[in-house]
């Protein structure tokens, strides 16, 4: 066995990145803090949080002599989940060979555990893959094994057997009621956002644990809440009876048999030790899963996480779960020890101007204080050197410029000799890697990467797109587009279309299909008959026009005859042998995937199972009309979102843009964050991105749910305006922690101008509308910010 | 100012035995689609078909775990979109199928037709009682999960630096043991049938089962020498959980000899005519003749049971070496497809670095045989190649 104070310097021997530079003093503390006190560390950005957590699941095996399957490790993301399974495998297994290699320690005494050690038996996944796993593992002989579906199924079943079945969907009250939670506080402008903000309410009833007797005895609203609860319970009903979940079901059932013991004896029991990474972005049924683990096995409890970089608020995460912690769990846990807290705060990222920059920026709001995990939280300490070159701010005039400049500055760098920058009077060249740098190195980071504007205008994003690739230049952003604007996919869906509905002959019986939908429709069968007119490859005997009429005429090309039924799936995988760019190039599978995954999908909710049938006329216009219900008319009105984990390497060769909430846990060389390329004026409608004038649509559902739900006085001791700017801070505060040398803002001037209206949390100001960017002067006001943090360059 | 490269994640990837690396051993380009960009087949027959009887083995084997029901269980399947019997028992095979339907439905998989599903419920039905009742008793150990983590090897070639180091493998399957072998009679067919290819076994030992959705192999065929691997692989995975003993065989149970089609019938004629089997019907015997005198089209013949169960089981005996020397092969597999995986990423594209390598039947059930480069020939379509799409 090793001992505890052996097991750093066991760690600095056995695995090569310690070596000549081993844990930090609080890092250590971390790593050896005695099992049995729950231990609460609040670790800031680039403090090696991962490194931590590894290190401690470590030494609780080859220290406390916990068996790895006795140790469960949960995180946010299956992305963070892998690499922290990455970490236990290769460092567990270094420690092993090297006890295995070094007879200072008793071979005799170290030979039996090494030997029972299997590193490869850690839990470690998100809460809900742990959940999943151990619903289908554990369960009794009649009970089926659950089925977790996705967004869209669960969505379209809400739609149906819950909105539909008990007739909400025309309730008059709870339209007015669910104004309350739109964007513009009136009631939802359509359907779509009728269902988006119930299915939220229904996962808060969930994840909130409302009760929901209590919910719908309220005076105010009470028949919307009624209605809504109906819904909400047939949907369940429906749900529960055809064995299917959706991921807020998935905890609260796990929940329910936790506390029924059902694990006892196949899990708890087993249960030493648990882990829980990102605990800032956990929701309030989680907590209770975590507690009542621990409840039932007693286990070793750590937890780690930082309130200042929470962002998931919007899918139920309570960052106040994890400020109150300590109350917290005494309060539930009277006769454990108390926990105690530990802060990472030595950065190992970031220059020292830019941990300075984001050190300032998160304490510049003294109202922000109050929110935070200690009002006196200690700063970030750079333990980077310095290599001389401050955050840098590129602001213009307009958006074009904005983008011909920054194509510029990055060509220079990337492509170029380096740009030049001069600080102090001295020159500083900022230039990529001579041995493999390139634009792999650099990401592209803004609140949303959408490149065309709800108006209809070219993004910057866009702009940065046509600049970069006039420079010969490829960029990778696939949020930036919806699926329906991608020309490509417009042919595949268009083409699809026209085969198996020539003339919108079934389309236009659809009189229920909104407009936006049949605008799409109609578009995609344009591009798809122009396209066809290409005549593309392969085409040597026939074609895609010879194929696309066979279709239309139902006629076959085939010796068996026209079949009584076809999949689509099967369409679409033909269709794209034209199309070299969805079965040839790696981006272009993220489109097909998320294409077939809507067909695939529609087949769960949809009656005729995403087929055409073509053996009786009725059967043929209905299974043409449900395909165009259930899986084009979705993506027409831009409900189905890519899943760009299918492609996990994007090339270096090309940039890569990223909302902020991706880049979450991220790093990069060169950052650069869109701050303000979109505030032109002081717009009202935009205000909710940089100084919110009136609570979220989250906050003010949050507000009402309070009441009915244990969570909902804590959340309030903060009001929900106040949170909203809470919020906003944190998001710009996660952004300015990714870069390691370089942090570029970007934006317009006119938020820079002294007497500028533009008001910007991420710029400086503060929720009392002070500007710490902006002095007073004496005499006349220069016409831009005199006390600004960053060094500009110039056009 | 220089600006550094970024740093690349440690990367451990994390590979099933089954799903990714027989699957890129089938066709490297089909596992790029189906697997690696999760794209569903169209027409997933094979896919319903092999985890509905996986399911049905798994549960019923739970309700035998716990009620110990007296065999042959009854099966009373729900007609198609019909009402289901009634007073069914908990055993029930229809009841137990249903389940597993359940599951699968909830998924978005179902059974291509009402004789697809109906041949699914006859075979678990013939699954269950006539292997299930000698099979239960044995295992001691059900989905049991193993996990292992091993080297990659070095790409010789010049395909360039691959991502990762190790990898970490897996794969689910059920345990029988010393214990559990003695405590069985000597007439249980399991048991026979290990220790004619083990004579020799004693003191502690583990033997791997794993289920096949399919008929027996030819000998010559991939698939035969895959099984091969599979187990050894298997029990590689098994040796190294600690608490674990020996693994002396792996069986592999061919669910489709208990009620062949006529296609497999078809096939099992040739492969007897080439040598290419290694159970065949006694000479003389009765199920020599019912075969020979079968054809295409006609009845299927009843053969003896005894028959089915001898071509259903295969044992193939372990060792540590076998072993070792299939898990190796399976490390070659993993350098393949993180060569592929590196050269994707170079090169931007996906054609030309992920090896088509389908046979026939793979090919013909692909739905990206018109974008392969190199699909198996159609034998029956004169071998001619899939080059342009017409309409069905």
């Amino acid at each position: 066995m090793i001992t505890l104070n052996n097991f750093v310097s066991l760690v600095q021997k056995a695995i090569p990145r310690f070596q000549d530079s081993p844990p930090n003093e609080n890092q250590e503390e971390c790593i050896i803090h005695p099992a049995k006190t729950p231990l609460m560390i609040v670790a800031g950005p680039g403090s090696g949080k991962t490194t931590v957590l590894v290190l401690r699941a470590l030494r609780l095996v080859f220290v406390d002599g916990f068996r790895p399957e006795e140790i469960l490790i949960t995180t946010f993301t299956r992305k963070a989940a892998a690499e922290i399974r990455a970490r236990l495998i290769e460092w567990g297994s270094s420690i092993i060979d090297y006890l295995q290699q070094h007879s200072s320690y008793p071979k005799t005494d170290c030979q039996n555990l090494l030997d029972s050690i299997d590193i490869n038996q850690f839990r470690t996944g998100t809460l809900d893959s742990i959940c999943n796993d151990i619903l289908t593992t554990i369960r009794s002989q009649s009970d089926p094994v659950p089925v977790v579906v996705e967004s869209f199924v669960n969505n379209a079943l809400f739609r149906r057997h819950g909105l539909f079945a008990t007739g909400a969907h025309n309730n008059d009250e709870l339209a007015e009621y669910l104004s309350n939670f739109t964007f513009m506080g009136n009631q939802p402008r359509n359907f779509r956002e009728t269902l988006e903000i119930c299915r939220t309410i229904i996962d808060r009833f969930a994840q909130d644990q409302v009760n929901l007797h209590q919910y719908q005895q309220a005076t105010e609203h009470n028949e919307a809440r009624r209605a809504i609860v109906s819904a909400f319970e047939s949907y369940r009903e429906y749900m529960d009876k055809n064995n299917q979940l959706d991921y807020a079901r998935l905890e609260e059932i796990f929940y329910q048999q936790l506390r029924q013991g059902k694990f006892d004896e196949r899990f708890t029991s087993n249960l030493k030790a648990l882990l829980v990474d990102e605990y800032q972005d956990t929701n309030p049924l989680q907590e209770c899963i975590y507690f009542e683990l621990v409840r039932r096995s007693h286990a070793s409890f750590t937890i780690v996480g930082d309130d200042d970089q929470s962002l998931y608020r919007f899918r139920g995460a309570t960052v106040e779960l994890f400020r109150d912690f300590i109350p917290r769990f005494d309060q539930v846990f009277d006769k454990f020890q108390e926990p105690e807290t530990k802060y990472l705060v030595e950065n190992y990222r970031s220059t020292p101007e830019i941990v300075e920059f984001f050190n300032d920026f998160i304490t510049n709001d003294p109202d922000f204080a109050p929110a935070r995990v200690h009002a006196r939280k200690p700063p970030i300490i750079a333990k980077n050197p310095s290599n001389q070159i401050p955050v840098l701010g590129m602001f213009r005039s307009d958006r074009e410029t904005l983008a011909d400049d920054l194509a510029s500055f990055l060509t220079d760098v990337f492509r170029g000799n380096g740009y030049h920058i001069e600080v102090g009077g001295q020159l500083y060249p900022i230039a990529r890697k001579k041995d493999g740098g390139d634009f792999g190195d650099c990401v592209f980071l803004s609140h949303t990467v959408n490149e065309v504007s709800s108006a209809g205008n070219g993004r910057l994003p866009f702009l940065l797109r046509q600049r970069l690739n006039q420079n010969g230049i490829n960029v990778f952003n696939p949020r930036g587009r919806s699926l329906r604007d991608i020309t490509v996919v417009q042919r595949l869906l268009g083409t699809i279309l026209e085969c198996i509905d020539p003339e919108s002959k079934q389309q236009d019986q659809l009189h229920y299909l909104r407009r936006e939908a049949t605008t799409y429709l109609n578009r995609w069968r344009e591009v798809a008959q122009d396209f066809v007119e290409t005549d593309p490859i392969p085409n040597q005997t026939t074609g895609l026009s010879h194929f696309v009429q066979g279709w239309q005429c139902r006629k076959t090309q085939r010796l068996n005859g026209w079949p009584s039924e076809w999949p689509l799936l099967e369409l679409c995988f033909t269709i794209i042998t034209w199309i070299p760019l969805l079965h040839d190039d790696p981006e272009g599978q993220v489109y097909v995937e998320a294409v077939a995954r809507c067909i695939s999908n529609a087949a769960i909710v949809s009656p005729y199972r995403s087929r055409i049938f073509f053996d009786q006329a009725q059967h043929e216009e209905q299974s043409i009309q449900s395909a165009i219900s259930d899986i084009f008319a979705p993506i027409a009105e831009g409900d189905i979102d890519i899943d760009e984990d299918i492609m996990p390497h994007v090339p270096r060769s090309h940039l890569s843009f990223m909302t902020i909430h991706q880049a979450k846990g991220l790093e990069y060389p060169l950052v650069i964050v869109d701050v303000a390329s979109d505030y032109k004026i002081n717009h009202h409608m935009q205000r909710f991105r940089r100084f919110p004038e009136s609570p979220s649509s989250v906050q003010n559902l949050e507000d009402d749910l309070a009441p009915y739900c244990e969570i909902g006085k804590l959340r309030k001791n903060r009001g929900a305006l106040e949170r909203t700017f809470d919020d906003l801070i944190r998001l710009y505060y996660v952004s300015y922690s990714r870069p390691q040398s370089i942090l570029l803002l970007v934006g317009l001037e006119s938020c820079l101008n002294y007497d500028t209206r533009i008001k910007h949390i991420a710029m400086g100001w503060r929720s009392n509308s002070e500007w710490g960017w902006r002095s007073p002067v004496s005499g006349r006001n220069p016409r831009q910010a005199n006390n600004v943090p960053i060094h500009l360059i110039e056009e | 100012m220089e600006l550094e490269r970024k740093s690349e994640n440690l990367i451990i990837p994390s590979y099933s035995l089954t799903g990714d690396l027989i699957s890129f051993s089938r066709c490297g380009l089909q596992y790029r689609y189906y697997n690696r960009s999760s794209l569903p087949p169209s027409r997933p027959v094979q896919l319903w078909y092999g985890e509905f009887i996986h399911g049905v083995m798994e549960n019923a084997y739970r309700i035998w775990k716990s009620n110990s029901p007296p065999f042959p269980w009854p099966s009373n399947p729900t007609p198609y979109q019909g009402e289901p019997p009634e007073n069914r028992q908990l055993h029930d095979i229809g009841i137990i199928g249903e389940m597993v339907e359940s599951t699968l439905r909830a998924g978005g998989k179902n059974p291509r037709s009402r004789e697809t599903r109906m041949s699914a419920y006859k075979r678990a039905e013939q699954a269950v009682n006539y292997l299930g009742q000698d099979l239960f008793p044995l295992i001691e150990f059900a989905e049991e999960k193993v996990i292992g983590t091993r080297d990659i090897p070095i790409p010789t070639d010049s395909s360039g630096p691959i991502r990762a180091k190790k990898y970490e493998l897996h794969g689910v399957i059920d345990v029988l043991t010393n214990v559990s072998f003695t405590e069985v009679l000597h007439t249980n067919i399991i048991r026979q049938a290990i220790q004619r290819e083990c004579p020799d076994l004693t003191g502690d030992f583990e033997v791997i089962i794993d289920y096949k959705g399919t008929k027996r192999p030819t000998t010559d065929h991939n698939y035969w020498k895959q099984g091969e691997w599979q187990v050894n692989t298997y029990a590689w995975l098994r040796t190294n959980q600690s608490g674990s003993l020996p693994v002396v065989a792996g069986v592999l149970l061919y669910i489709n000899e208990l009620v062949p089609s006529d296609r497999e019938l078809v096939e099992l004629k040739k492969a007897i005519r080439d040598g290419k089997t290694d159970v065949v019907p006694g000479p003389c015997s009765d199920d020599e003749s019912l075969l020979s005198i079968w054809k295409k089209g006609s009845k299927i013949p009843d053969f003896s049971l005894d028959y089915r169960l001898a071509r259903a089981i295969r044992v193939i005996p372990v060792n540590p070496k076998s072993s070792a020397e299939a898990a190796e092969h399976f490390d070659e597999v993993v350098m393949d497809i993180e060569g592929c995986v590196n050269g994707e990423v170079v090169a931007g594209h996906i054609l030309g670095q992920w090896v088509p390598s389908g046979d026939q039947d793979t090919c013909v059930a692909c739905d990206f045989r018109y974008v392969c480069p190199s699909p198996a020939p159609r034998e029956a379509k004169g071998n001619s190649l899939y080059q342009i799409p017409t309409a069905p």
